[in-house]
């Protein structure tokens, strides 16, 4: 998931950033990151435990152009060990 | 490997500064004796350890590929050590913030194998929107060395 979010969705108006979350303590309070793997655009975006098939897409579409409607939120919080059931 | 990579390790170096009968200070490591901000633990030791391994990672994985273009830096270096991976196969550039361990290992070597050889890991359609993106977007991937 990090490798295909991080040189796949790399361009040149997007710029990707693959922090470790320990190492990056500080951002992680920042930005209240409170599940990883998280991903947060622009500083307020924030989707939790995405997976490539949904709709992180959408949702770097909607970050650069407001005007496109913010897809439904695709997935959960990551808890414990794995998903809560949609 | 296709094309050449270029790795850029930004570290802050140690500090040139030493008073006499002192153990050498790393930059960033005096006024925090549990590693991290606010003194919490970080992987490994402080920055200067990261700092350390920073550099011998980028180090090591250049001597280990001649297509692999190490540049180590302190310019614009900050607490975390940073690692850029770019090449003229790939249109943007994947910051790495913190030495990778573990999967975040796997991520980068991906990153940089994926740099040199061009292949997005992703759908034709998705490259597409994203080169029309209408304007710059940050993204910032959280990630744990699990």
């Amino acid at each position: 998931m990090v490798t295909t979010i991080g040189m796949g969705l790399a361009s040149a108006v997007l710029h990707v950033e693959v922090v470790d979350a320990i190492a990056g303590m500080e951002l992680v309070r920042e930005l209240g990151v409170s599940g990883v793997p998280t991903v947060v655009l622009d500083g307020r975006l924030r989707l939790e435990n995405p997976s490539p098939d949904e709709s992180l897409l959408d949702f770097v579409l909607h970050a650069a152009d407001r005007a496109k409607p913010a897809p439904r939120v695709a997935t959960v919080p990551f808890r414990a060990c794995g998903r809560l059931p949609g | 490997m296709d094309a050449p990579v270029d790795l850029t390790v930004s570290v802050r170096r140690s500090s040139p500064l030493l008073l006499p009968g002192a153990a050498p200070v790393e930059a960033g490591d005096e006024a925090r004796p549990g590693g991290g901000p606010g003194g919490e633990a970080r992987p490994g030791g402080g920055p200067g350890d990261e700092a350390r391994r920073a550099e011998q990672l980028g180090r090591e994985v250049a001597a280990l590929e001649p297509r692999i273009r190490l540049t180590v830096t302190d310019e614009g270096a900050g607490e975390i050590p940073a690692f850029t991976v770019a090449s003229r196969a790939v249109a943007g550039a994947v910051r790495f913030l913190g030495v990778p361990r573990v999967n975040g290992f796997r991520a980068w070597l991906e990153a940089l194998r994926r740099a040199s050889t061009g292949d997005p890991g992703v759908p034709p359609e998705w490259a597409r929107a994203l080169a029309a993106l209408p304007r710059p977007v940050h993204a910032q991937v959280f990630a744990t060395p699990t």
